[in-house]
């Protein structure tokens, strides 16, 4: 199918364009004069002042011009960079286009561009246009066979990869999880809640917690440093139970979120609100007294299977009230329904915790307005994130016990956000609708947000029991330092100030804390300790996909199955392949990368191909001189007491970078295949050289 | 995301005697100062076009007003990418908050450090200091108090206008000053600062005080030209910051927020010559380094092949910053320059000191921009034109005789240069497309290039450029004195030298051929824009180019430590150290406490002020002028003229009593060399009176009457300074004089004015 279409190339428009932005000026360009008036072959020739006025039709050099980078003539002309003032036409090295003149609209220049993208046809005239219906990729078969060419699966048990000297775990985005991983991460802090009954194991949740109450740095320079360890410790104590698990972080400004409006947004992530398990709810009806009615016993599964989420106790109970109709419950800690109900969404999702009320304000109010501080959006972040000295960004010394503005807010306004003020905490509560609107307004709070401490009992309190989850204080835990680490909230959020902060690193690497040698108690880690992440064994990613391969054949070349991609992982800043664990090649070879084109080969043209993601090339360690197993692979761990260095033949892993290839293709798709194509000197496919452990896809923040 | 950042990013602010009188700085080059009123607000002229620019400068009893430097705001988002100045009741955002901009606090921290520096002795130290290298007073146990220490002050827009760097400490702060009873003057302020009506800050500095603490016979006395044990002078440095305070409607609460970084500000001696800019102005110096060092604009300095487009080098990257520097850096040979923007006023320049000093007279006038052509504009700014372009052939002839003629005057007899061939391959038929080639390239041939700084003159050298001529800029370099790291002669930039090669091959631009500028009204004889800056980067440049740039030894206002890479956050912004630098407070502890305290005195500080410099941090009020002179009125009095010796390249100082070598003594020679006749005046036509039209008459005299080229000159100096006279631009010449060549001193373009 083709049709035709009537078009001006528009010559004659453009030296109209210009003509008139030139009016009467008597600039004589160097000597070449009005090199658009002159006809079309001029103007392709035309150099004013060095500057080519029309870019080759292909790039004239590799330098210059990135592989990858999609080539667009118009705009890497002279002509329309100095029309839109562009360097070096800005005013520095030479004035804007046309001199002397006015400046050309916006639309006219683009118009001239696209004029120059078209090749700059001569005259107007009827221009045959083939529109196909399908694209031409597609018209062609492809020829390559398969055959031989397994498509590599992700990792069944989660994406983690296996341990290797030198590789990082990865702390990944709460909303970009798979429910495998929320489920690992659920039962290990099951697991150390269950150590609550002996009150003696540091193990243990809430002996874990403890530490912050006792111990916590705010207010100034130890507060990032000594966190920093904290969460190392606390991973390093759940890693003691299931390896694979890494802390999560919350990204609190994601759009899910809304920041704006973020009372209309998620609140806080689902996999830390209540829902109700099958198993949990079943259990929970055959202990309601009164017996619940057919239809709400009803109401109450469909809740389970459909998982229904709720930000807080308040809001489901309010729901179960009003919507299911089970009115035997009143907020009294004493009422047994209601405990019967705050055990089974215990049960259900140990991320969930019951003195949380988040973004709940007495009297109905938002954040703002109660405590005067605000939701952080992404913009809130990037300013913090353009402070230049590190007492501004994370708090001064002892002699300077200032605030930084990560500690004070954001950090203080999640805490408060997801802490919230009991709207059940009055005596005279009910869950019935009409009982919202009675809320009495709380004591005056103009410091509320700032001493915050002043606000939480923590005395008399014992943590995680359960006479405590039934409790009604005024403030959700998250509310004071006292009791924050008490609510597993508290983790992602503060993983993600830690991420922030690494964030910041990266921009401001001479940027630290005063007193490097001070000692964060109760630990002894000194502030300096803490710089670096990479010590501690992990990096941030925002989501991570491992496709194992295994060392024992080469692979003649790898394809990925489809990845699926969560929206949640949109808007990552980079894109990175890696692979892992690669041994010493015989031979040199390039791997190239390819997006959603699982039959690329050696000879795909990777040039304005938008599935080409990049290339990384690999240096040959040639042929072994030495005898048998001179050039064996060493294992991954040394022996105990071979303190030698690294074995030169210790594998690698290698990145390249596919941001651009990978956003792209993300705007029409949801998933990305991966090809890599190992190509040897001769640039034929090498199919008897690369081997690895796995592929990994990464998304960072 | 908007970022604001203090301009100029270095304020200069200079001594006056004047207890209240003070004007603002002035922020473009060569311009006058501004008018203000008591409180720092400019003047405007009656058609509220602009400032009044100033014309007195000094008060009613004679003595020299205080130079404000004026600090302000910019802001810099998506629609002010050049920025913009900030101003109250501006919508304003940071630090994860966003308001109104309700009010601005400053703070300010000067202190003066010479007595506690080392001993100045030319470039030593320059690369740090060997361990031996003297103290100034060396005898001083307790080093502290020759730090002059007045704290820090804040002012606001709302509740503090106005605060001073006196010994008092403002009631707070126990300040560190010389002993009372310095001889002759006492020292008891560094300065002052305030904020106009718009929330810009101005800072004064101190009045020109100058003593010594020795008493008994024969003091107080002045031993040198730069280092005087017992003395204290009050100029200052220091740095500046400034809190946006804003009113978050989201929030209904006052929200703070710092601006990106500090600024610094230097106060100088008077620039007694407001008009006339030095050689080399700091603007000159600083800008090729920031070319050379931190990647200010690859088009012109880069990676080779990577001019167009250019690379954008994240300077704060440290990596990318290092890796750029370690690539194959090179001029850009594409780039060229423009004749009237960046040519013509450094040529124009040498020829303006004939109004400052009788030695370019007494050597016939060798920068002569018409009599004979030599610097004649009009020639030196045509560009070379492709053959078939000359249509006309009688233009063409006319300009190829003015050119042949033009070429024998520059010969100036001796010199073997490219004119010659000219002169001899012309043909009547063969259009020399490019006639003025040869004026460009004797001009370009006779500067003294890098590694040069010790020849007076290549002589015979192989491949010599210019047979027997003195290279120029025929001015003292950085240490015509001693033996350690000589350095004779100053010369100029390799940015300079780099766009006049460009200029010289025929690479560059002329503003009038393009109708970029009006021949007609141009004013090529004060080539100099008048007005005021368009964006933060024109502030900071106008502002430097007021200061002298070179040579150091140890300079006008601040010497080379400024040519050092390290001191430096960004081009045009100093390190800081920001424990010195910055609000005790951090804005977030002022968000949490609902205010801002603006006595924030140093009970942050675990030290006092250091007695040594630690760029790898930052520097601290007083490290920019530390190394000058002390007291400042002794070095300036003696930059006039030094003899130089010029017997060998390498050696400045030479004996040859001690082996009786009678040779050398009959071979030995000298130069007297000029230093910076714009900031040291030597003579001056000065202001007799009025003629029946009213038109000026002046004398031609010398400047300082009566203070000696001596030590006890120095002495004189220290209390004779604010009588000397201000050397203004006529102010009765007609706009035709800008677009006149000179006619030597006499024709009044710039006399000595006494108020």
């Amino acid at each position: 199918m083709s049709s035709k279409h009537k078009i001006s190339t528009g010559y004659q428009r453009v030296r109209q364009i210009l003509n008139a932005a030139a009016g009467e000026s008597k600039a004589d360009y160097g000597g070449i004069g009005r090199f658009w008036d002159q006809g079309v072959d001029v103007l392709k020739t035309a150099t004013l002042y060095g500057h080519r006025m029309i870019a080759p039709e292909t790039p004239s050099s590799c330098c210059g011009h990135l592989p990858g980078e999609v080539y667009h003539r118009g705009a890497a002309s002279g002509l329309i960079r100095g029309l839109k003032g562009e360097k070096p036409f800005d005013g520095e090295q030479l004035p804007r286009l046309p001199w002397d003149g006015k400046a050309v609209a916006s639309e006219d220049i683009e118009f001239i561009s696209d004029w120059i993208d078209r090749g700059l046809p001569e005259e107007t005239h009827e221009e045959v246009i083939e529109v196909h219906p399908l694209q031409r990729e597609k018209d062609e078969p492809i020829t390559i066979t398969q055959c031989g060419m397994v498509e590599f699966g992700l990792a069944s048990d989660s994406n983690r990869r296996p341990p290797r000297p030198g590789e990082l775990k990865q702390r990944v985005n709460l909303d970009c999880m798979g429910e495998r991983e929320l489920k690992s991460l659920r039962r290990v802090f099951r697991q150390i809640y269950d150590l609550n009954h002996w009150p003696e194991d540091r193990r243990s949740f809430n002996n874990q917690a403890l530490i912050h109450q006792n111990h916590c740095q705010h207010g100034w320079e130890r507060f990032l440093t000594w966190h920093r360890a904290y969460l190392y410790e606390f991973e390093q104590n759940l890693q003691d139970f299931d390896p694979n698990v890494t802390l999560p972080y919350w990204d609190w400004t994601m759009p899910q979120y809304r920041p704006e409006e973020p009372e209309k947004g998620w609140i806080i992530p689902k996999s830390f609100q209540a829902f109700l398990s099958l198993e949990a709810c079943e259990e929970m009806i055959a202990k309601l007294n009164p017996e619940p009615k057919p239809h709400q016993k009803a109401a109450f599964l469909d809740l389970a299977r459909t998982k229904r989420l709720f930000v807080s106790q308040g809001k489901f109970f309010r729901y179960v009230y009003n919507t299911i109709g089970y009115t035997d419950l009143n907020p009294s800690p004493d009422c047994q329904n209601r405990r019967h109900m705050i055990y089974a969404l215990l049960e259900s999702n140990p991320l969930w915790y019951p003195l949380r009320y988040p973004a709940e304000y007495k009297a109905g109010k938002t954040i703002n307005q109660e405590i005067h501080y605000h939701y952080p959006s992404a913009n809130d972040i990037a300013q913090i994130l353009s402070l230049n000295n590190f007492r501004d960004f994370g708090g001064g010394s002892i002699y300077d016990s200032a605030f930084g503005f990560l500690d004070q807010n954001p950090h203080n306004t999640l805490h408060i956000w997801t802490g919230g003020e009991n709207p059940d905490s009055d005596k005279d509560s009910r869950y019935a609708d009409e009982c919202l609107v009675s809320l009495k307004p709380s004591a005056p709070v103009a410091l509320l947000g700032e001493n915050r401490n002043n606000m939480v009992r923590a005395g008399g309190r014992r943590f995680h029991t359960r006479e405590d989850m039934y409790s009604q204080p005024t403030y959700g835990d998250m509310f004071s330092n006292l009791t924050a680490s008490y609510d597993p909230v508290f983790w992602p959020i503060h993983v993600n100030v830690d991420r922030l902060w690494w964030e910041w690193q990266q921009i401001n690497p001479n940027g630290m804390p005063v007193e490097l040698d001070a000692i964060l108690s109760p630990w002894n880690y000194t502030q300096r300790d803490t710089l670096n992440i990479a010590r501690f064994g992990y990096e941030y990613v925002r989501s991570t996909y491992f496709m194992p391969v295994g060392l024992e054949a080469p692979v003649s070349r790898f394809i990925s199955k489809p990845i699926p991609i969560t929206p949640q992982v949109q808007g990552f800043r980079k894109a990175e392949i890696r692979l892992h664990w690669v041994p010493q090649l015989a031979r040199s070879c390039f791997v190239r990368a390819f997006l959603n084109q699982p039959g690329a080969d050696a000879h795909t043209d990777w040039r304005g191909n938008p599935h080409f993601a990049g290339y990384l090339a690999i240096f040959g360690h040639g042929a072994c001189y030495g005898g048998p197993g001179h050039c064996d692979i060493p294992p991954p761990r040394a022996r105990e007491y071979d303190h030698r260095t690294r074995s030169h033949n210790m594998p690698r892993n290698h990145r390249i970078d596919v941001t651009d290839c990978a956003r792209k293709l993300l705007e029409t798709t949801q998933e990305l295949q991966i090809t890599l194509v190992v190509i040897g000197a001769d640039y034929e496919e090498d199919i008897d050289l690369l081997k690895l452990e796995g592929v990994s896809l990464n998304f960072l923040d | 995301m908007a970022t604001y950042k203090i301009h100029p990013g270095i304020g200069i602010a200079r001594l006056g005697n004047s207890p209240t009188e003070f004007y603002i700085a002035p922020e473009m080059p060569a311009n006058l100062p501004i008018e203000c009123d008591a409180n720092g607000n400019p003047m405007l002229t009656p058609d509220l076009s602009g400032p009044v620019l100033v014309k007195s400068f000094k008060d009613e009893q004679g003595r020299i007003k205080r130079q404000a430097a004026r600090f302000q705001v910019f802001v810099y988002d998506c629609d002010n990418p050049d920025g913009r100045p900030l101003k109250i009741g501006d919508a304003v955002e940071g630090g994860g908050n966003h308001g109104k901009l309700i009010d601005i606090q400053w703070r300010v921290y000067l202190a003066n450090k010479k007595a506690s520096w080392y001993e100045f002795n030319a470039r030593a130290g320059e690369h740090g200091y060997a361990d031996k290298h003297p103290r100034r007073n060396a005898d001083i146990i307790d080093r502290d108090r020759l730090i002059i220490d007045p704290g820090p002050r804040s002012v606001n827009l709302s509740s503090r206008r106005r605060a001073s760097f006196d010994r008092s400490g403002g009631g707070t702060y126990a300040t560190t000053f010389p002993p009372l009873g310095l001889k002759p003057n006492d020292i008891d302020t560094l300065g002052d600062i305030l904020t106009d009506d718009d929330g810009r800050l101005l800072v004064l500095g101190g009045h020109g005080n100058s003593g010594s603490e020795k008493s008994g016979p024969g003091e107080p006395h002045i031993g040198s030209y730069a280092n005087n044990d017992g003395w204290y002078d009050d100029v200052s440095d220091g740095p500046v910051m400034a809190r946006l305070v804003m009113y978050s409607t989201q929030v209904e609460q006052t929200r703070y927020i710092d601006v990106e970084y500090p600024a610094w500000v230097v106060v100088g001696y008077p620039r007694f010559v407001p008009q006339i800019l030095d050689m080399i102005t700091m603007d000159d110096l600083v800008y090729d380094m920031f070319l050379r060092e931190f990647a200010d604009n690859t088009c012109i300095y880069g990676r080779l092949d990577r001019f167009d487009p250019p690379e954008n080098i994240s300077i704060h990257n440290q990596n990318e910053l290092s890796q750029w520097k370690a690539s194959r850096l090179t001029w850009n040979k594409d780039y060229k320059p423009w004749f009237y923007r960046d040519i013509w006023p450094i040529l124009f320049r040498p020829n303006e000191f004939i109004y400052l000093s009788d030695i370019l007279a007494q050597s016939n006038f060798p920068h002569d921009q018409e009599k004979r052509g030599t610097f004649n504009p009009y020639l030196l700014g045509q560009t070379p034109k492709a053959k078939d372009q000359l249509t006309q052939k009688k233009d063409y002839d006319l300009q190829l005789a003015k050119s042949l003629l033009a070429g024998r005057e520059a010969q100036q007899g001796e010199a073997r240069i490219e004119t010659r061939k000219s002169l001899q391959a012309k043909q009547d038929d063969d259009f020399d497309p490019d006639p003025y080639r040869p004026m460009r390239r004797f001009l370009f041939d006779l500067l003294r290039r890098r590694g040069e700084e010790n020849d007076f003159k290549l002589e015979d050298k192989i491949g010599s450029r210019v047979h027997n001529l003195p290279l120029m800029p025929l001015l003292c370099g950085d240490n015509p004195l001693n033996n350690e790291a000589p350095s004779k002669f100053l010369r100029l930039t390799d940015y300079q030298l780099f766009i006049l090669r460009q200029w010289a091959e025929g690479h560059f631009i002329n503003e009038m051929e393009e109708g970029w500028i009006n021949g007609n009204t141009y004013p090529v004889y004060f080539p100099y824009p008048i007005g005021q800056p368009k964006t933060g980067r024109a502030l900071d440049r106008g502002v430097l180019g007021n200061v002298l740039g070179g040579a150091f030894c140890p300079g006008g206002e601040i010497g080379w430590v400024m040519r050092n890479p390290s001191i430096y956050w960004e081009p045009y912004r100093i390190k800081a150290d920001r424990q010195w630098s910055d609000f005790l407070q951090s804005a977030a502890q002022s968000n949490k406490q609902h205010g801002s305290a603006l006595d924030d005195f140093t009970f942050s500080m675990e030290n006092p002020l250091s007695h040594d410099s630690d760029f790898s941090t930052g520097l601290q009020p007083g490290d920019l002028t530390k190394s000058m002179a002390l007291p400042w009125q002794a070095d300036f009095n003696e930059c006039t003229t030094n003899p130089t010796n010029i017997t060998y390249a390498d050696w400045n100082e030479i004996n040859p009593e001690s082996e009786n070598d009678q040779r050398l003594i009959q071979d030995e020679k000298t130069w007297d060399t000029l230093w910076w006749p714009a900031h040291r005046p030597l003579q001056s036509n000065e202001l007799t009176g009025y003629d029946a039209k009213g038109n000026p008459e002046t004398k031609w005299t010398n400047w300082s009457r009566g203070i000696q080229q001596t030590n006890a000159g120095d002495f004189k100096m220290v209390t004779e300074w604010w009588k000397l006279g201000f050397i203004i631009r006529n102010p009765y010449l007609s706009a035709e004089a800008d677009r006149t060549p000179t006619q030597g001193a006499d024709d009044n373009r710039y006399y000595s004015i006494d108020s």
